[in-house]
C-alpha cells in the first residue's frame, strides 16, 4: 500500500463512500461468533456455513469486527515473527498429553466414543477413505489425499468433515434436532447432498444416474447447529459417493451399513490395551482429522 | 430403486442412523470436552508461548514495567480456576492461535483496568477499528507517536507513512489528545472541534434518522477525502459543499449493496490498512481473490456513485 499513490486514495475515498452508504441491514444468522470460532475463522477451520454467519457478524457489527480485528492483527503478527525467525515454534508433544488428573482414563474415552454416535458416521467415512487409500496404491500417501480433495473442492479438506461435527455435541445432548416440526433429517441430508453434488459438477453425478433437478432443494436453510449438522453430512456424502464411483476398487456407500456396524462391533471387542492404542493413536491424530482418525482406526482397531 | 435412490437411502440410513439412536437409547452426550485432550497448562507455561506473550505485550504497551505488568496479568486471568478460560475450547481452531486471541483479549481488559473505558468521538470511530486503537495508544496511553507508527506497522503488517498520517489527523481534530489519561469525556471537545457538532449545523432535518445518517456519512466523507488528499483536517470548509451533494449522497443508499465479505475486504484493506495477502491468507482465499473481490466492490461503488450523479473529482474540487 503506498498512500502517495493517487488510484491508491481514490480507491480508499470509494471504498470509504461504498462503506457508509451501503446497506448494513444483513440479517444475522446463528449465535455470535466466539472466541475460538474468530480463530478457528483465521485458520480457516470453520465450515462454510458458519463461515458465512461469522463473516456476516465480523463485516456488519462493530463490536465482533473490533474482536475480529484484534484476534487477526495478534496472530498475522506473531506468524510475521515466526516468519522472521525471532521466534522458534511451538511444542506441542506435552501440551497434547493430558495431564492424568484430568482424564478418566481409557474407559472414559471408550465409554464416550460409544455415547456419541456422530463418531461412528465420522469413523465409517474415516473407513471408507482409508480402504480406498489401502486399496489403491496411487492414493496411499495423505498428500495424495489432500490433493485428491483439493481437485474436487478446496472446501473439502481432510479436516472438514470432523471439524463439521465439532460444534454440534451440546445440541445432540438436548435432543433439540430440528427448529421446525416439519423438517425432517432426510429433508436437510438431501438439501446438503444436492449442494454439494451441484458444486462438484451436475455432470459427474448425471453419469452415476443421479440428477440433481430430483432432489429437495427448496427447503428453508439450516437454521440450527444440528441440522447444520446434517446439511453438511449430506454434503460430505456427496463428496464420498463421487470419491467411491470415481476409484473403482473402493467400496461403495452400500457397504457403510455394514462398515458402521463393524466399527460399533468392532469397538465393542477391544481389549483394554487395543482402546488404549486407539486413544493414544487418535489422540496424537486428532490435528489431522478424518484421515487421522482412519489411520487410527485402521492401524489400531481392524489389524 | 433408480441409482439416486439407492444411494440416498444408503447415505440418509447410514448418517442418520446413528442420530437416530442418540434418540432412541436417550444416551448423554458425556463426552470430554476436547479442552481436556490439552494440557494446556504445559502449553502456557512453555517458554516460547511465553515470549510470544512478552512480545504481544511489548506491541501493545511499549517495553518496559507496563508490558511486564500486563504479561503477569495475562498469566494470572489464563491459570484462573483450573485454566477455565481455555474450558470452552472445541478443538475447531488451532489452540495456539485460540490462545493468542484470549491472550490480545485479556491485554486489552488489562488497558481498560488501568486507564479506563472511555469512549471515542462518534466520528473517530466510524473511520475504523484501526483508528480507535490509535487514539487509545495516542490519546489515553500517551504512548510515543513514534514507537507507536514502529510498532504498528512492524513485521510488514502496514505501511508507517499511513499510520503516521492517521495520528496526525487524530491530533489535529482532538487538540486535548494525550492531555489525560483518564476518561475524556464528550464535555472535553468543543463544539468548533466537534464535526458531529458542525453536522447539525447544516443538516436541514436532523431528527429523522435517516437524515441524520446521511449527513454523517457525508461529514465522513469529507473528513475522508481531507485525510486522504492531505487538505487541512481540523479545516476542511465542510459547509462549502451544496446541499445538493447530500441528497446525492442519500440517493446512493438505493443503488447500493455490497456482500459482506467486500464489506469485510474493504475494512480490513481501506479502513485498518492489512495487506490484501494477508487477509487472503488468514481468510482461507487464494491469493488472487481479495483482489478481485474488491476491485468488484469498488467497481459497484463507483457505478452507483455515477448513478447518483456523484464524481469524486467534483466533491474534492467543490470541497475546495
Amino acid at each position: 500500500m503506498d498512500t502517495n499513490d493517487t488510484p491508491y486514495r481514490e480507491q480508499a475515498a470509494l471504498a470509504f463512500l461504498g462503506l457508509r452508504l451501503t446497506h448494513m441491514g444483513a440479517q444475522l444468522v446463528g449465535p455470535p461468533p466466539s472466541d475460538e470460532e474468530l480463530a478457528a475463522l483465521y485458520d480457516g477451520r470453520l465450515d462454510p456455513i458458519r463461515r458465512a454467519q461469522v463473516t456476516t457478524y465480523i463485516a456488519t457489527q462493530d463490536e465482533h469486527y473490533a474482536r475480529w480485528a484484534r484476534c487477526f492483527e495478534t496472530n498475522r503478527y506473531i506468524a510475521a515473527l515466526e516468519a522472521a525467525g525471532e521466534l522458534i515454534a511451538l511444542d506441542f508433544s506435552a501440551a497434547n498429553t493430558p495431564p492424568a488428573s484430568r482424564t478418566g482414563g481409557w474407559r472414559d474415552f471408550f465409554n464416550n466414543l460409544m455415547q456419541w454416535p456422530a463418531l461412528g458416521a465420522v469413523a465409517t467415512l474415516a473407513l471408507v477413505v482409508a480402504v480406498v487409500t489401502h486399496l489403491n496404491p496411487e492414493l496411499d500417501s495423505a498428500a495424495t489425499i489432500d490433493a485428491y480433495y483439493a481437485s474436487v473442492d478446496n472446501e473439502f479438506s481432510r479436516t472438514w468433515a470432523s471439524q463439521a461435527l465439532q460444534p454440534h455435541r451440546a445440541a445432540l445432548a438436548t435432543r433439540a434436532f430440528f427448529s421446525k416440526p416439519k423438517t425432517s433429517a432426510e429433508t436437510v441430508i438431501e438439501q446438503g447432498f444436492a449442494q454439494g453434488a451441484m458444486q462438484l459438477g451436475k455432470d459427474k453425478f448425471a453419469a452415476l444416474s443421479i440428477h440433481i433437478e430430483k432432489l429437495n432443494t427448496t427447503a428453508t436453510p439450516p437454521e440450527t447447529e444440528t441440522e447444520h449438522a446434517l446439511y453438511q453430512l449430506g454434503r460430505y456424502a456427496a463428496v464420498a459417493t463421487l470419491h467411491c464411483a470415481l476409484d473403482k476398487q473402493a467400496p461403495t456407500l452400500a457397504d457403510a451399513p455394514a462398515m458402521l456396524d463393524a466399527t460399533f462391533k468392532n469397538l465393542a471387542q477391544l481389549n483394554d490395551e487395543a482402546v488404549g492404542r486407539l486413544r493414544a493413536a487418535w489422540s496424537a491424530k486428532q490435528e489431522t482429522g478424518v484421515c487421522g482418525l482412519a489411520e487410527a482406526v485402521t492401524m489400531n482397531v481392524f489389524r | 430403486m433408480s441409482a439416486y435412490d439407492g444411494i440416498l437411502s444408503v447415505a440418509t440410513t447410514a448418517w442418520v442412523m446413528p442420530l437416530r439412536l442418540a434418540i432412541e437409547q436417550q444416551q448423554t452426550f458425556s463426552r470430554k470436552d476436547l479442552s481436556t485432550m490439552i494440557d494446556w497448562r504445559a502449553l502456557v507455561l512453555n517458554p516460547s508461548w511465553l515470549e510470544r506473550l512478552d512480545r504481544l505485550a511489548v506491541r501493545r504497551f511499549g517495553a518496559g514495567g507496563l508490558a511486564e505488568e500486563a504479561s503477569a496479568y495475562v498469566l494470572e486471568r489464563l491459570s484462573d480456576d483450573n485454566w477455565g478460560a481455555m474450558a470452552s475450547f472445541k478443538g475447531q481452531a488451532k489452540p495456539e492461535t485460540f490462545l493468542h486471541t484470549l491472550a490480545a483479549n485479556m491485554l486489552e481488559e488489562f488497558s481498560r483496568d488501568r486507564f479506563g473505558r472511555p469512549r471515542p468521538p462518534e466520528w473517530l470511530k466510524r473511520q475504523g477499528e484501526s483508528w480507535i486503537q490509535l487514539w487509545r495508544l495516542i490519546c489515553l496511553e500517551r504512548q510515543d507517536t513514534e514507537t507507536v507508527v514502529a510498532r504498528h506497522s512492524a513485521g510488514d503488517m502496514r505501511d508507517p507513512t499511513a499510520v503516521r498520517q492517521t495520528i496526525r489527523t487524530i491530533k489535529a481534530r482532538i487538540p486535548n489528545c494525550g492531555l489525560s489519561n483518564r476518561e475524556v469525556s464528550a464535555g472535553t471537545l468543543t463544539r468548533d472541534d466537534d464535526p458531529d457538532a458542525r453536522v447539525e449545523e447544516f443538516i436541514a432535518d436532523p431528527h429523522t434518522p435517516d437524515g441524520l445518517l446521511a449527513n454523517h456519512a457525508y461529514d465522513d466523507v469529507v473528513l475522508m477525502l481531507t485525510h486522504l488528499f492531505e487538505a487541512a483536517p481540523a479545516d476542511a470548509d465542510i459547509q462549502g459543499l451544496s446541499a445538493d451533494f447530500r441528497h446525492k449522497f442519500a440517493a446512493v443508499r438505493d443503488h447500493l449493496r455490497l456482500s459482506e465479505q467486500e464489506i469485510l475486504l474493504l475494512r480490513m484493506v481501506y479502513q485498518d490498512g492489512h495487506k490484501r495477502n494477508n487477509i487472503a491468507a488468514s481468510l482461507g482465499l487464494a491469493s488472487h481473490q481479495p483482489g478481485r473481490i474488491i476491485a468488484n466492490a469498488l467497481q459497484n461503488i463507483r457505478a452507483a456513485l455515477e448513478k447518483s450523479g456523484i464524481d469524486l473529482a467534483s466533491v474534492y474540487e467543490a470541497m475546495n
